[in-house]
């Protein structure tokens, strides 16, 4: 059987947000605004790093309590104040690559409210030790769950 | 202030190469190497292309026809397996302008005594800046110039 | 763009009770007898066997009888794939969009004009 390496895929997200573009673009753009509502569900945020700019790189490292082993790496491409954001980002667990992902932010008026679209395309990077995306993939599909009910 | 859009596309190519996968990835791990087959058409003039090929590693190569607009290639090496896998994000600029940013996955899978060769390219193109099949039409050049170099080194040994 | 699969929705309809929840929770830590996957819970071992079996058939989870001892391990195969990390990736940011919602609602108070009144 052929072991594949790579498998692709592509997420689209929509919401209606009742604030004008800019605020949501802010919402983005400002350190202290972000890191109310940019954390990962019951996990907590071990290190990170801000640079929202044309180039500029973030860092990410959390996971579970006593053990933030995955590190999420930021490049931003392509920043349109405040009708649009791309950036790309690597996942890896302990140093282990799990997907790179190419996203899209688009922020458009809708009437008085914002229309927010987010696309994100996906190269997941199977093989190697996955044993990690196991467990992440796990309790982040029984929080999501628990969310839900 | 013109009306901002995008559109994501897909593409997928698969090539065969007669040597094995290291060979094919040693194509791709120098500047000098690479320059051999990652090059824009004949007419157009080039410039020096810059490799730095590691994760975190940058590569850059510009080029255009002559006295015409100036495109310029702009990576960033995501994930490194030798031989296996490269994983990569660019951008393409004409001129001053951001015309796509792209995420590229290039597999290096043994068949037999040869390689397998699969580019899967995820794109967002700018603005209007969709090229209706360009970039893939770009990029099998690039496979055939690479089949050339292959060939040409192969024989020299 | 990847297709849904059906054996994530099995998988979610089983996660979607709290008590199999508990189960895979402890199973993740590690391999685990039935009668240990029962002790912290209350109720019979055969209500708990009960909610075992409706997991191995979502194919989240796998047991093995050596002698008398029946073992549940996680199944490595059902987790390990790109369906589960996309979704993964689309609830993470669903998740977050969310609360980018509830964000803008809260400051929304902050940011408006102040009447004068």
């Amino acid at each position: 059987m052929t072991k594949r390496s790579a498998q692709h895929g592509t997420i689209r997200l929509e919401r209606r947000y009742k604030a004008p573009p800019n605020r949501v673009f802010a919402a983005w753009a400002e350190p202290e605004a972000r890191a109310k509502w940019d954390v990962p569900g019951r996990w907590v945020i071990a290190e990170q790093i801000f640079d929202f700019r044309e180039g500029g790189r973030e860092l990410k490292r959390f996971g579970p309590k006593g053990d933030p082993r995955l590190v999420a790496d930021t490049l931003y491409l392509d920043i349109v104040p405040p009708h649009r954001i791309v950036f790309s980002y690597s996942m890896t667990s302990r140093g282990t690559p799990i997907s790179v992902s190419l996203t899209t932010i688009e922020i458009s008026a809708a009437a008085k409210d914002t229309h927010l679209l987010l696309t994100e395309q996906i190269a997941f990077l199977d093989g190697q030790d996955n044993a990690a995306n196991r467990e992440e993939g796990l309790a982040s599909m029984l929080d999501k769950i628990g969310k839900t009910l | 202030m013109s009306k901002r859009s995008t559109k994501h596309a897909t593409f997928t190519i698969e090539r065969s190469f007669a040597v094995p996968p290291a060979r094919v990835f040693a194509a791709y791990t120098d500047a000098k190497a690479k320059a051999r087959w990652f090059v824009g058409p004949d007419e157009w003039e080039k410039s020096n292309l810059k490799l730095d090929f590691r994760v975190g590693g940058r590569e850059s190569v510009s080029g255009g026809p002559p006295g015409g607009p100036v495109h310029f290639y702009n990576a960033l090496y995501q994930d490194i397996v030798p031989n296996e896998r490269i994983v990569m994000t660019y951008e393409m600029h004409m001129e001053k302008t951001r015309i796509s940013v792209s995420l590229g996955t290039t597999e290096f899978k043994p068949a037999g005594q040869g390689t397998k060769l699969v580019y899967t390219e995820q794109s967002v193109f700018l603005d209007g800046h969709d090229d209706a099949g360009a970039r893939e039409h770009g990029t099998r050049a690039l496979f055939d110039n690479l089949d050339t170099a292959l060939k040409r080194e192969a024989k020299a040994a | 763009m990847l297709q849904p699969s059906a054996p994530l929705d099995l998988a979610f309809q089983a996660l979607a009770d709290p008590t199999r929840r508990i189960m895979v929770e402890r199973l993740s830590r590690s391999p685990a007898s039935v009668s240990e996957l029962a002790r912290p819970l209350d109720m019979t071992l055969s209500a708990v066997v009960q909610h075992l079996a409706v997991l191995e058939a979502s194919g989240l989870v796998r047991s093995e009888k050596v002698g008398r001892v029946r073992t549940c391990r996680i199944e490595p195969q059902a987790l390990r794939s790109a369906e589960r990390w996309i979704s993964e990736r689309r609830a993470s940011w669903e998740r977050r969009l969310d609360r980018l919602g509830d964000f803008l609602s809260e400051t929304e108070l902050l940011a408006k004009p102040r009447r004068k009144k």
